[in-house]
């Protein structure tokens, strides 16, 4: 397939997080990943020396990919071989996210979170953890 | 199987987006293939309610 010239006349992307992608102009592949532990909690504490990420399971499972059992022929036609965007404005992107000005081959993208929530026992009223 | 796509013209005026995130993509332009995969674990067991211990140290 032959691309198309991707014409953007203005671009504007706020924030770019964790492993994610801003590409302008062509490429052949984006592979992001990312391993986040997500862990909120009640105190404000930060160690440092945690996220062992071979303890959790989200982030040992392998992901299967599509078997494809059917050969696909394709035929494109550009009639009209340009893509004319006058302007993107993008507050985030985040967690092995993309954002493409032009064509591209593969894009093989993975994310996996796993959220934690640790809050503190109350034992009559006191707290019983400092 | 044959897959015909015929391309006409594409005039966009303003995208606004808020946000892009796990594992996304906005593409303007052309790809042949495109594989996003995310995992998100928010089990039950994820609510630990007891002492501020370190979790998976290392």
């Amino acid at each position: 397939m032959i691309n198309r010239q991707s014409n953007v006349e203005s671009a504007y992307v706020n924030s770019v997080g964790i492993s994610s992608v801003v590409q302008v102009g062509d490429s052949l592949l984006i592979k992001p990943k990312v391993n986040a532990l997500a862990v909120q909690r009640e105190e404000e504490r930060f160690y440092g020396f945690e996220g062992d990420l071979s303890m959790y399971q989200a982030f040992q499972e392998e992901i299967p990919s599509p078997i494809i059992y059917e050969t696909v022929t394709t035929n494109f036609f550009h009639e009209n071989p340009r893509i004319n965007v006058h302007s993107v404005n993008i507050t985030a992107l985040s967690s092995s996210a993309v954002f493409h000005i032009g064509s591209t081959k593969d894009i093989i993208a993975e994310a996996r979170v796993k959220h934690i929530r640790q809050l503190q026992n109350l034992d009559n009223g006191n707290n019983t953890d400092t | 199987m044959n897959f015909t796509v015929v391309n006409r013209d594409i005039q966009i005026g303003n995208i606004r987006v808020v946000g892009v995130a796990s594992s996304s993509v906005f593409l303007i332009g052309d790809t042949q293939t495109i594989s996003l995969s995310s995992i998100f674990d928010t089990p039950p067991e994820s609510l630990i309610i007891g002492p501020l211990v370190p979790l998976a140290p290392q």
